[in-house]
């Protein structure tokens, strides 16, 4: 096992590197960190030479790529190109509110994919299992991006003039009310609470079908129908025998579901004003900032592997038939 | 009482009683089999389609008002605005300068300057000065050039100390010795200022320099006056102020900075007690994503905003309680030739390419709808909203008319193809025409004139570039023929960057200047470089208007249109004045002083 994972932590390092050569292609190809100052009548071609030279605009694209690759293996990941604040402490915060927001949305979309679909495999042509199936297409073809606005709309606009309140139940942008100093939970939980629902949807849809699917095949093994035989209360045949059976395949997508969150986040968190990793990018990408955009991939990919990593040894962990040599 | 007339260049004021505009389409049938459950997702479909209706129709009707105060303004309160771009850091000499939002949101409010520009493009003296400086009261005085600013006795920073010429000494140190400092043009022209009066102070140029008003205020990124004693004399500012400023000169003080939130607290020391601030507090927040930042004002967590007019804007701002104040800004857009590419290196060419540009066409198709009173720019480099430096004749004369365009090529010995185009000596009139991919509009104007073009027999060929390729090596290498993009017009009418002979690039000066154009009028660039060291406005304005002329008469590019810009707020909560500097360069938000609760 240990070798499989060395094995897997030495593939990952060009890869890392060929998506940092590739990020790093587009962003100069396609942005001008300087286009807003060229604009400016006020810059004259002296300030725009100096500035570029500043910021190191005026060397060639690799040397460029190779001088930040070279600070970055060193652990210095400079400042943006447009202000003297680390990359470093602005990643930092953008990683802790996007886990902050990922895994509320995650944890959300677990609990209720796999419930519905425990609970539609079971009612098999239920009435549930129609309305499960339905809510899950509906949810899987609905863009983010829309109901993200919708639900800005219901809970900002409408739930607040019908119940006639002076605020929302429900905050549609933002980490905090705005002028607020300090740390409130309930404050927080409230702005928390749209962006995880936007986040969770699409994922619920996902979760129920699949387990709804895996759990429709371990219900009808031969090993619960052992289970029942032997006069096993029908819970815990659910619970003990067959869900946890079911849940093998769910584990290792929900691993690499995760670990693509990070990059994932991007049209929820642009909507709800949430600064995590997403608008990070966004921002970065629009200002051709590649100090930021650059350790931005490393980082998020650096997530998918691991987190595939993950999936793999899960895998192994609950199927003890699987061994990686 | 104080009470501002809302004045000012903004020219339309619309309300609205209609229901938002959601996007949702509630005309959709999905035919469903007749349960009990499904009976009641009908009942509960239609009362909540009930209440949408009722809860859209039922708001604010958003009527009156017009965003001024009559009365007594009421003291206190707080608001929230939304900011649709975010600061990444506040310091006001770097290139964090270079952001609007920076100013807009920042240091606009909270440091003082020199000069200020008005609602109507003029230079004036803003709250620091008694007076501004004019060849008539001394201020101003030739031979050497020198500028005194007499700054007025009551003018104090926040903690109460004085304002003095050492701080605009210091901030001149600091603007030439910070690192990454945005720009030091005109700055480096000041060969002394004189502070022994702590209250005057008296610049010494190494020569005239008309642009001296831009100079610690006006209309530049880094124009403010800092406070020496907030960073104990360092003059390498360039990791300072990237999340805060130590001091406050203006009507307001930054509380806190973060990137959730920028938070302006009332100077209560500010000395001209007209502008202290009506509001205790005004939270800017980043609503960066234009449906959210609608969604904000919808929802009454923020009551104002300044968001780019995009597209059928206008029917997204119809929500009770909001209103909006639309103008033109200082941003124009252009057709710019390459003089020295086939087929604009001949004037014919140019001047009956002037002819097959439907401008008026773009305006009504793409414009006309959102803002009604929007005009063709007929201005050679300026715009008739900033000062006075505009003639509006210059290219008033340029209306479409194919068949003029078609009988100017025609008297060139261009002869009509068999394909409806002009050709000669084998050449075919054939023009690549490019802007910045991505952007919507211009994508559409572009189409829309090529289409008018082919009626005159010329021909546009479609090639955009991405905007870093666009700047950063097309136009600079003068490697385009026809590009459309747009420049700012500055309260100073100096455009000696962009259309002097000696800022051509070109490989013998390592393609440095602005003169993507190639247009190359000794008349002209004398008179720009005259007019750059004329300090009498009359004098100085005959010699850019001949300028223009000679811009028109060379067709050396072709204006198109200043592009609007929209105020919006919340009439329904927020008094005004409001929207009356959407304008100007300083944003609807300049007089937030005068706003207030209602």
């Amino acid at each position: 096992m240990l070798r499989f994972v060395l094995r897997r932590a030495l593939f990952s390092i060009p890869l890392l590197l060929i998506a940092s050569v590739l990020v790093f292609t587009v962003i100069h190809l396609t942005t001008d960190p300087v286009a807003g100052l060229r604009v400016n009548p006020r810059i004259s071609p002296a300030d725009m030479e100096r500035y570029r030279h500043d910021l190191g605009l005026d060397r060639s694209g690799p040397q460029q790529y190779f001088a930040w690759l070279g600070n970055f293996v060193q652990g210095n990941w400079g400042t943006s190109l447009f202000s003297s604040i680390s990359v470093s402490s602005q990643i930092r915060e953008a990683i802790a509110n996007s886990v902050v927001l990922g895994v509320t949305g995650f944890a959300l979309a677990l609990l209720l994919g796999l419930g519905i679909g425990v609970i539609a495999a079971v009612r098999q042509y239920s009435v549930f299992d129609y309305v499960a199936t339905s809510g899950a297409f509906v949810a899987l073809s609905v863009p983010v991006f829309w109901f993200a606005l919708i639900m800005q709309l219901v809970f900002g606009v409408y739930l607040v003039q019908w119940l006639h309140l002076t605020e929302p139940i429900l905050f549609t942008a933002g980490m905090s009310v705005p002028g607020s100093a300090g740390f409130d939970l309930v404050d927080r939980l409230r702005h928390l609470a749209l962006p995880a629902i936007v986040l969770a949807v699409q994922l619920v849809a996902v979760y129920s079908r699949y387990m709804r699917a895996s759990m429709l095949e371990v219900l009808g093994s031969d090993y619960l129908r052992t289970a029942r035989a032997k006069g096993v209360r029908e819970r815990q045949v659910i619970v003990n025998h067959g869900m946890r059976n079911a849940l093998i395949p769910i584990t290792t997508q929900a691993a690499i579901d995760f670990g693509s969150l990070a990059a994932g986040l991007i049209a929820t968190e642009a909507i709800f004003q949430w600064p995590g990793m997403g608008a990070l990018f966004v921002r970065a990408m629009n200002d051709g900032d590649y100090a930021i955009a650059l350790p931005w991939v490393m980082l998020t990919m650096a997530f998918v592997i691991v987190f595939n990593l993950v999936a793999d040894i899960l895998y192994a962990v609950l199927d003890p038939r699987i061994r990686y040599a | 009482m104080r009470q501002s007339p809302n004045k000012g260049i903004a020219y339309a004021v619309v309300g609205c009683t209609g229901p938002p505009d959601t996007g949702v389409r509630l005309d959709e049938e999905v035919p469903v089999r007749p349960s009990k459950y499904a009976r009641h997702l009908t009942k509960i479909a239609l009362v909540c389609a009930i209440a949408l209706i009722a809860a859209a129709c039922g708001g604010d009707g958003g009527g009156g008002g017009g965003g001024t105060t009559e009365g007594q303004a009421k003291q206190g309160g707080s608001i929230v605005i939304a900011a649709e771009q975010w600061p990444e850091c506040l310091n006001p000499i770097t290139s964090c300068a270079n952001a609007s939002w920076l100013v807009w949101v920042g240091w606009m409010h909270v440091m003082p300057r020199l000069m200020e520009v008005d609602t109507k493009g003029n230079y004036v003296a803003s709250d620091l000065l008694v007076e501004a400086p004019t060849l008539d009261n001394g201020g101003l005085k030739e031979n050497p050039f020198t500028v005194t600013f007499k700054l007025k006795p009551e003018a104090v920073w926040e903690d109460g100390s004085q304002i003095t010429s050492e701080d605009v000494k210091y901030t001149w140190e600091v603007i030439m010795k910070t690192t990454g400092t945005i720009s030091t043009t005109g700055y480096e022209q000041i060969t002394s200022i004189d502070t022994k009066d702590p209250k005057t102070v008296v610049m010494t140029f190494k020569a005239p320099y008309a642009d001296w008003w831009d100079l610690f205020g006006g209309n530049s990124a880094n124009g403010v006056v800092l406070k020496k004693a907030a960073f104990n004399g360092k003059v390498d500012l360039g990791k300072e102020m990237q999340t805060s400023y130590p001091f406050s000169g203006g009507p307001w003080t930054l509380k806190s900075y973060s990137n959730q939130q920028a938070v302006l607290v009332r100077n209560a020391k500010y000395w001209n007690k007209d502008k202290v601030p009506n509001l205790d507090q005004v939270t800017f927040v980043p609503r960066t994503e234009q449906s959210t930042e609608l969604n904000s004002l919808r929802t009454g967590e923020a009551l104002a905003a300044f968001p780019q007019p995009t597209p059928a804007i206008t029917k997204q701002l119809k929500a009770p309680g909001l209103k909006y104040t639309s103008g033109v800004g200082t941003t124009y857009e252009g057709l710019w030739m390459n003089h020295g590419a086939f087929p604009f290196n001949d004037v014919k060419v140019r001047e009956a390419f002037g002819f097959a540009v439907d401008r008026q066409g773009v305006i009504d198709s793409l414009y006309k709808a959102d803002f009604p009173d929007m005009k063709v720019l007929n201005c050679a480099g300026w715009v008739p909203t900033v000062s006075d430096w505009c003639n509006a004749n210059d290219f008033a004369d340029m209306s479409y008319q194919p068949d003029k365009a078609k009988s100017i090529l025609q008297g060139a010995g261009w002869t009509m193809g068999g394909d409806g185009i002009f050709t000669k000596g084998g050449k075919r009139l054939s023009i690549q025409y490019s802007t910045t991919t991505g952007n919507k509009t211009r994508e559409d104007t572009q189409q829309l004139l090529k289409e008018k073009a082919k009626a005159a027999g010329i021909e546009l060929v479609i090639k955009n570039f991405a905007a870093t390729q666009l700047f950063e090596s097309k136009l600079p290498k003068r490697d385009f023929v026809l590009a459309e993009y747009a420049q700012v017009a500055a309260p100073d009418p100096s455009v000696t960057s962009i259309l002097a002979g000696d800022q051509i690039p070109s490989k013998a000066n390592n393609f440095s200047g602005q003169n993507f154009l190639g247009w190359n009028n000794a008349q002209a660039t004398q008179l720009m470089k005259e007019s750059d060291k004329t300090i009498d406005h009359d004098k100085r304005r005959s010699l850019i208007q001949q300028v223009g002329k000679l811009e028109r008469q060379d067709v050396a590019w072709i204006p198109m249109f200043q592009k609007p810009l929209i105020t919006v707020w919340n009439d329904s909560r927020l008094a005004g004045p409001i929207g009356t500097y959407t304008s100007t360069s300083y944003s609807g938000f300049f007089n937030m002083f005068d706003w207030s609760m209602k």
